[in-house]
């Protein structure tokens, strides 16, 4: 470990490592080709057309009846949070499938939870971990490694038979803006996910690149455009996408709604809310304020609400 | 030409297929379930029920003949990853349990064969998942392939319908797509006696000064469905709400539901 706290034993993945100039991004949006508009195929029979039809149906859209299998295969795998209550409310963690939001005022845990999960992601498969390395891109502080390090630590006497270099395996990029995070996200990310096996992807928050836009149907395009990547490489590389949200108060009944609109909303596959409750625990001359975790919506699991509690060692139970 | 009558196409209404929803309000309602022959849409904020009505729909097109189900197969097309195989599994098992009660109570027809196990529910969903519009068309217009050589199959699920043809950014385009694949889907109804099932999101438009939140994708995409259910939430009394909001055989009516580990049932 090098003596700078910040930078010092990472890897980032902008700039010097990857050659971004050469990669083309991963999901290119297709004119509509040979089957609605191209002048190719206008004087092309029916029957034709059929048979083209026909095979690439049997190469693109084929279907899956196995769902048995398929339940246990990779594309829906859970990454432990490290916390007990928080993995029996998500019926065994993070899934490795669609967009999983956590949104949540200021200081009530995010991050912590986000350093935790880029943890537990690292273990193998028998400790509800992937054996992966994560991507984490930070578009408003800096990134927490004095924190993390602590973290790691916990973690190395936590499992003292895995020799996981904790730290090394955390990708960072920061980005400030739009433009630059669908950049990121869209040729930088692509590439490193090609190159080493990927198991989390962070980004937090998004909520700071996309509040700052004022034409709505813009936010909207590139919202959708930002999850349409990340689906792109949950599906093909069977990682977890986690994006932070951040919350406000729109009215005296709606306190902490989640922001970013409907737009974002349904592009999300799981939405997980944190937020602090008036409640504290002490333990050993010290007060540790409880947080409570709900399941907002998730396909697979109903509106499930614990509580946790954040202390030197990370992300906790609270104790009974 | 102009042979049938109303008096024919009413007998053939009452014997079309049904899937039960198992909310027994909204299945009476409906005259019995959702109908082969229509599109239904399913439209709603995230997070109201859209995707859990689906995986419902999905068991409950294979209940046994003996029950009175139709004892057939589905087809699953997920485009937006939200599909789930274990919670489709905890209600095949809990569907599964339910039915072998059921048979221990009544005496059923031995010779009436009827495997309805957790894995043959599993079994019987065929799953796809569409990455874009372009995946999404291929598979739609192979399903007549489909189902010509499965004749079992009698529901399509498209989940979500709107989320891959939302990305397309010029409107006429947009509502060209939308249009051939409603129009595929409305002859596969028609021709093989099969429910479609398609789930629409929520966006907000700008009319008559204010912004409204009203369903996705227009209203020539409304004009082509046959039916449309709202479904919303109630966070304080914990239930959802199915309101009916176009259908032509049926006035506007709001039918409460709950989602519990079972699946989908009505408020008692």
């Amino acid at each position: 470990m090098s003596a700078n706290p910040i930078t010092g034993g990472f890897n980032t993945f902008s700039g010097s490592k990857y050659n971004a100039n050469q990669i083309r991004p991963p999901v290119q949006y297709a004119k509509p080709g040979p089957f609605t508009k191209s002048k190719l195929l206008q004087d092309c029979p029916e029957a034709d057309i059929r048979v083209l039809k026909d095979a690439a149906a049997k190469v693109v859209a084929q279907p899956v009846s196995a769902l048995l299998q398929l339940s246990l295969s990779a594309n829906w795998s859970h990454i432990t949070t490290g916390c007990v209550a928080l993995d029996r409310c998500l019926r065994g963690g993070i899934v490795t499938r669609g967009i999983t939001e956590i949104c949540g005022a200021s200081g009530v845990g995010k991050t912590q939870l986000l350093l935790q999960l880029s943890l537990t992601v690292q273990l193998p498969r028998e400790l509800g971990g992937l054996g992966k390395a994560v991507a984490f891109i930070c578009t408003e502080d800096t990134f927490p490694s004095k924190r993390l390090f602590q973290l790691a630590k916990v973690f190395e006497k936590r499992f003292p038979d895995q020799k996981i270099n904790y730290m090394g395996n955390i990708y960072i990029e920061h980005v400030l803006e739009a433009d630059d995070l669908l950049k990121c996200v869209g040729v930088r990310l692509a590439k490193l996910m090609e190159s080493l096996r990927i198991g989390l992807i962070v980004i937090d928050s998004v909520a700071a690149i996309f509040r700052t836009y004022n034409n709505y149907i813009k936010r909207a395009r590139d919202m959708r455009k930002l999850a349409n990547y990340l689906l792109y490489y949950t599906n093909k590389y069977q990682c977890a996408v986690i994006c932070v949200n951040q919350v406000a108060t729109v009215s005296d009944a709606a306190k902490e709604t989640p922001c970013l609109g409907l737009a974002w909303a349904h592009l999300g596959r799981t939405r997980l809310k944190l937020s602090k409750v008036p409640k504290e625990v002490k333990i050993n001359e010290d007060l540790f304020t409880v947080r409570r975790f709900e399941i907002v919506y998730s396909p697979e699991t109903p509106n499930e609400v614990a509580e946790f509690m954040i202390t030197g060692g990370g992300v906790v139970d609270v104790p009974i | 030409m102009l042979k049938t009558t109303c008096f024919d196409i009413w007998r053939q209404e009452i014997e079309t297929p049904r899937i039960v929803t198992l909310c027994k309000e909204l299945d009476d309602k409906l005259g019995g379930g959702i109908a082969a022959g229509f599109i239904t849409e399913f439209c709603g904020g995230p997070g109201c029920g859209k995707t859990q009505m689906c995986f419902q729909l999905c068991i409950n097109v294979q209940f046994p003949k003996c029950i009175g189900g139709l004892q057939s197969k589905a087809i699953y097309l997920d485009t937006n990853q939200d599909f789930s195989p274990t919670r489709i599994l905890e209600l095949a098992v809990s569907t599964e349990k339910r039915f072998q009660r059921l048979l221990g109570k009544n005496s059923f027809d031995p010779s009436s064969k009827c495997d309805f196990t957790a894995n043959s529910i599993l079994a019987g969903i065929n799953y796809i998942y569409c990455e874009n519009y372009l995946m999404l068309q291929t598979a739609v217009e192979n399903i007549p392939e489909m189902v010509r050589k499965d004749k079992d199959i009698k529901l399509i699920v498209i989940d979500s319908f709107s989320f891959p043809i939302r990305v397309i950014e010029e409107v006429a385009e947009r509502t060209g797509i939308t249009y051939n694949l409603l129009t595929i889907l409305q002859h596969l109804t028609m021709e093989y006696k099969i429910v479609v099932v398609i789930t629409n999101e929520l966006t907000t438009r700008f009319n008559d000064n204010e912004w409204k939140i009203c369903p996705a994708l227009g209203d020539s995409h409304a004009h082509k469905i046959n039916h449309r259910i709202i479904v919303s939430k109630c966070n304080e009394q914990k239930y959802y709400m199915a309101l009916v909001e176009k259908s032509n055989m049926m006035p506007q009516v709001a039918i409460p539901f709950v989602i519990k580990h079972n699946g989908i049932r009505g408020i008692s």
